[in-house]
């Protein structure tokens, strides 16, 4: 069975950008049937790609396969197997949640008693029932975006392209959301996530690809982004006992106040750990979150370019 | 999608776009209604009632309330592609581009059938139409309404803003609605002229409607022939437009 993406060398260089490109050689396989988490700083490439192969834009090179499609020559396939919530999608004031699923049910194709019982059934699972036949302006923004995944969710798509479809919600409707996304995995659908809450994509992704300046940085597996980084550890030191120099002997250390975070081998956090102890300073050790994966990979990524542009300049 | 999935696909924007904020804010139908009830008000009291002067406003009231689905529909497209990102939506959903061209333009029929019906209403008391003055109206309004629907369509998949809407929509009333001869005879341009009047498709639009009424100078066969091809000509070259420029994905 083909990948759900299959992209290969994938390119997007906008009109009257002078050059630079959101897409730069991209080549990225999703798997069937699991969350793939697409994360980078704004303008990283992430809603073009995902645009690129939801069918909404052309690449300017590089191909792209869709549940076995190709996206550019049999795109209409395509659209018949996947949904979409496009990032900053804002629903309709004046309809209600369930109209919003109901139709956008219709308009896919679905006949009318079918498109009622995904519709109720989706609503419910978002948690959206009780305000169902309430139109949406007089209802809260965050519930307005849950409408939105709604819509998505109730399709009968293979593919989902969910793009950040959490921002603007609070931690509750954060987790309702999650568990339905999780469920629409569990039934075999593929989904595609961007998102910029770093813990959302660690929680939900079973795969995960950094992109940044339309370059993919890295990609895997949880575990497998932490061994590529040069300080899998992490160390938060809180109160004083250790000087700015002594830490950064240790690896990579940032300080916040009385507090310092100090990214190290397992062996430096070991050590930092006991040494901790003795002094009386309370430190707490780990593995580093996707965040100061995030931090460390692009910081280290923004750090090398402008060192090249210094040299270029110099 | 059969042909019978296209038309419940559509059902769903006509619902969205058309019924649900016409039931919920009947205000809405007077942004289509006010500019064509206006020019017949006026209309009116200049004539002080004469019945051909009401009959050229009825003529150009559904002309112009026709034609205004297609400055809706690009305003809306236009919110829909920008602001909603519905566009997004559907482009990425089993409905086609001509479904949504189709399920757009019908939605905005909720907007204008109101007006559409009163001026037939008021052609009908003011004027005694032949026999195929009902059948000729109603088929020069469904090639303006597919005219003006194209023509919106393919503006809709090229704007940036949905302010630009509010430039272009004024824009293209005045140079097809309120500049030709729509709202009045052809024969009131200097007949060295008469040929520019001609090439708005509105202005025949007008010309066939106020043949059907029974008011202006008498059409001949020709007149009639020449009016028609041309509102057809432009209504298949803008669906070609539509179809073949209009930026459904974009580059």
């Amino acid at each position: 069975m083909p990948s759900a993406i299959a992209a290969r060398e994938l390119t997007k260089e906008y009109k009257g950008s002078h050059g630079k490109r959101a897409l730069d050689r991209v080549t990225l396989d999703i798997q069937r049937g699991e969350i793939f988490g697409l994360i980078g700083r704004n303008g990283a490439g992430k809603t073009t790609f995902l645009r690129i192969a939801g069918t909404q834009l052309l690449p300017t090179a590089g191909h792209v396969e869709v549940l076995g499609y190709d996206a550019v020559s049999q795109a209409n396939a395509v659209r018949d197997r996947v949904a979409v919530i496009p990032q900053e999608s804002r629903p309709f004031f004046y309809a209600t949640p369930f109209e919003h699923v109901y139709y956008y049910l219709t308009l896919r194709g679905f006949p009318a008693a079918e498109a009622r019982k995904r519709a109720l059934d989706t609503l419910g699972r978002l948690g959206l029932l009780k305000g169902k036949d309430t139109v949406l302006w007089k209802q809260s923004g965050g519930l307005r975006r849950r409408v939105l995944v709604a819509m998505a969710l109730a399709s009968n798509a293979e593919l989902l392209f969910l793009d950040e479809p959490t921002t603007g919600l609070d931690a509750l409707a954060r987790r309702d959301v999650w568990t339905a996304v999780e469920e629409a995995a569990k039934e075999g659908r593929t989904i595609l996530l961007t998102t910029h809450y770093l813990e959302e994509a660690q929680l939900l992704s079973t795969h995960l690809a950094i992109l940044n300046e339309g370059r993919v940085l890295a990609v895997g597996t949880l575990d497998e982004l932490v061994a590529k980084v040069q300080w899998p550890f992490r160390v938060a030191l809180t109160g004083r006992g250790f000087t700015a120099d002594e830490t950064a002997s240790y690896g990579q250390s940032a300080a916040i106040g009385d507090s310092q975070i100090v990214f190290t081998t397992q062996g430096g956090a070991e050590e930092l750990t006991r040494l901790a102890l003795t002094r009386g300073v309370r430190a707490v050790a780990g593995p580093v979150t996707l965040e100061d994966l995030f931090v460390q990979l692009v910081g280290g990524a923004v750090d090398e370019e402008t060192e090249g542009e210094e040299e270029e300049g110099a | 999608m059969n042909l019978r999935t296209q038309l419940r696909s559509s059902w769903g924007l006509i619902a969205l776009n058309g019924i649900i904020p016409v039931k919920r804010m009947p205000l809405y139908l007077f942004n289509t209604l006010a500019a064509p009830f206006s020019f017949l008000f006026f209309i009116y009291i200049l004539s002080h009632g004469a019945g051909a002067a009401i009959g050229f406003g009825v003529a150009g009231g559904l002309v112009l309330t026709t034609f205004s689905i297609g400055t809706s529909l690009q305003a809306d497209m236009t919110h829909f592609r920008v602001d909603l990102k519905l566009q997004d939506m559907v482009v990425a959903s089993p409905m086609r581009a001509s479904t949504y061209v189709l399920g757009m333009a019908l939605s905005e029929l909720a907007f204008a059938m109101p007006g559409i019906v009163v001026f037939i209403l008021v052609g009908y008391t003011t004027r005694t139409p032949g026999l195929l003055g009902l059948p000729i109206i109603v088929a020069t309004l469904l090639l303006i309404w597919a005219l003006g629907s194209s023509l919106g369509f393919f503006l809709a998949t090229y704007l940036r803003d949905i302010r630009e809407t509010f430039a272009i929509a004024p824009l293209l009333s005045l140079v097809l609605s309120v500049l030709p001869p729509v709202y009045y005879p052809i024969t009131s341009i200097a007949p060295q002229y008469q040929w520019l009047g001609y090439l708005a498709p509105t202005a025949d639009a007008s010309q066939l409607i106020q043949g059907a009424l029974g008011i202006g100078p008498p059409l001949s066969e020709l007149d009639w022939l020449r009016a028609a091809g041309i509102l057809i000509a432009f209504t298949a070259a803008f669906m070609l437009l539509a179809m073949f420029k209009a930026q459904w994905r974009e580059k």
